[in-house]
């Protein structure tokens, strides 16, 4: 036995459990940075989604993550899940550990400012929805209430603080996400990202949402 | 008509034409590429470009005002006078009309003493246009008639023919110093006065700035601010601060006249005793 086979044999029981308790659900892999749900499904498989393998808590408000039961055989981290309970996608496949999940409450597109690439006398600056690039669009994210937000700046009698986001989503490579790029989603939401943590479950971030 | 954008793209452009002196095809005065832009930078943009090495000069508008209207009438003045492209030649009772159709202009015709309007319309031909007076005449001139755009009008002693193109005219309604901010971001300090300086130096040469619409602003440089606040995200930037009064304008269509009247009126009794077409 070695940690190759113990894992193979672990995600075959996985597998085998899922078939008695779990839903059948799509496996979506993202083939460009535009719209991972809208390419072809990988694979039907059925998976369970559970907060303990005890299965004895529910899944609380503010708490994104899931452990996935499921035969991760040919799952990679990244990879969505949809089916009975919603879409969630695969945080993390650590070495003989249940795999981690992170379920989507919304769909979201990241955008990045652009300015004129010429020089001397260039367009207005600023950020415009003419000027905005798309780095991706319609990623299944996990965008929950963070911290309480500051004063919001066009001070409207009103108006009050601003809220603040923590957004999960996984990454595209090659696209990397700073500070001050634009999320928006399908609530029409405009976020603006604060910090961008880049680790190997994805992008974990924090947002301000824009709003008058 | 002007106001505070057209200040901005104004002071954007004797930046940039200060920057680059010989054309943007050319290198820059500080030799690194240099954006020049009313508004403010996008961060993500401007941090890539520092790291690069580019420089970024912003016009933006600072809330600091004065007024300095003087309120003696709102007279309008007229810029730009209309050319016609159009002709139309009287020659005894004939009138030729030549020239390329453009609209808006007018014609008129004096036909024995009594005038005759036309507005060029845009699918017009000069042989419509004939068609057009030839259809006018026809209460007066029943004989009137075209042959192309040769209109003849029998019956017809006195002959005038004008045309008249549309100008433009505009007023001042309010005058206003206001400060404006043109800032240096660049990664070094050596860049930076690279730019500034021949920036302020091409803003302090003149103080006449001329707008698109005729008016005309005053531009008088006021203070200027240098910091290093932001070096250790290597960033150095200057902000020049310069006066300028400009007026708010309102412009207008200015047909030119070609039809004038000329009434005769009894003073005591108000009554008109003649109207003399010209």
């Amino acid at each position: 036995m070695d940690g190759a086979t113990l894992q193979a044999k672990i995600y075959k029981g996985y597998g085998q459990a899922a078939k008695r308790i779990g839903f059948s659900y799509q496996q979506f892999r993202a083939t460009s940075a535009n719209n991972p749900l809208a390419t072809t499904a990988l694979q039907s498989l059925y998976c369970s989604f559970t907060t303990k393998f005890s299965y004895n808590q529910p899944n609380k408000y503010g708490q994104a993550t899931w452990l996935g039961l499921f035969d991760g055989t040919n799952v990679q981290p990244g990879d969505f899940l949809t089916g009975h309970a919603g879409t969630f996608f695969v945080a993390a496949m650590q070495d003989t550990l249940p795999i981690y999940c992170v379920q989507c409450n919304r769909t979201i597109s990241v955008l990045r400012v652009g300015m004129d690439s010429g020089v001397g006398q260039v367009g207005y600056g600023g950020d415009t929805t003419s000027t905005e690039q798309v780095l991706m669009s319609g990623w299944p994210a996990s965008v929950l209430q963070g911290t309480k937000g500051e004063q919001n700046e066009t001070k409207l009698p009103g108006d009050v603080r601003t809220p603040w986001w923590a957004i999960l989503m996984p990454a595209w490579p090659g696209i990397v996400l700073r500070t001050s790029d634009i999320i928006t989603d399908d609530l029409g939401r405009h976020y603006i990202v604060s910090s961008a943590e880049l680790t190997d479950m994805g992008w974990r971030l924090t947002a301000m949402q824009a709003q008058v | 008509m002007a106001d505070v954008s057209d200040v901005l793209n104004a002071l954007a452009g004797l930046v940039a034409v200060a920057v680059y002196p010989n054309g943007t095809a050319q290198p820059s005065a500080c030799g690194a590429p240099v954006k020049v832009y009313p508004g403010w930078p996008v961060p993500n943009v401007l941090e890539a470009d520092l790291k690069a090495g580019n420089v970024h000069v912003s016009v933006y508008s600072l809330p600091t005002e004065r007024k300095t209207s003087r309120h003696i009438g709102r007279p309008w003045v007229v810029t730009n006078a209309g050319t016609p492209t159009l002709t139309a030649t009287a020659n005894l009772n004939q009138v030729t009309f030549g020239g390329t159709v453009a609209v808006p202009q007018n014609l008129y015709l004096l036909i024995n003493g009594k005038g005759y309007a036309y507005a060029v319309q845009p699918a017009d031909t000069l042989a419509s246009i004939a068609t057009a007076f030839a259809t006018l005449l026809q209460a007066d001139f029943p004989a009137a008639s075209n042959a192309g755009t040769l209109l003849t009008i029998p019956g017809a002693y006195s002959v005038i023919a004008r045309v008249g193109a549309v100008g433009t005219a505009m007023r001042e309604l309010k005058r206003q110093e206001k400060q404006f901010q043109i800032t240096v971001w660049a990664p070094t300090p050596t860049l930076r006065d690279a730019v500034a300086g021949p920036v302020d130096v091409a803003l302090a040469v003149s103080s006449d700035l001329a707008f698109t619409d005729g008016s005309h602003g005053i531009l008088l440089y006021s203070h200027s601010n240098q910091t290093d606040q932001n070096e250790k995200a290597g960033l150095y930037r200057r902000d020049l601060i310069y006066t300028v009064d400009y007026a708010t304008t309102q412009t207008a269509a200015a047909p030119q006249v070609i039809a004038p009247v000329l009434n005769v009126i009894n003073q005591n009794s108000g009554q008109t005793i003649r109207t003399i077409q010209e």
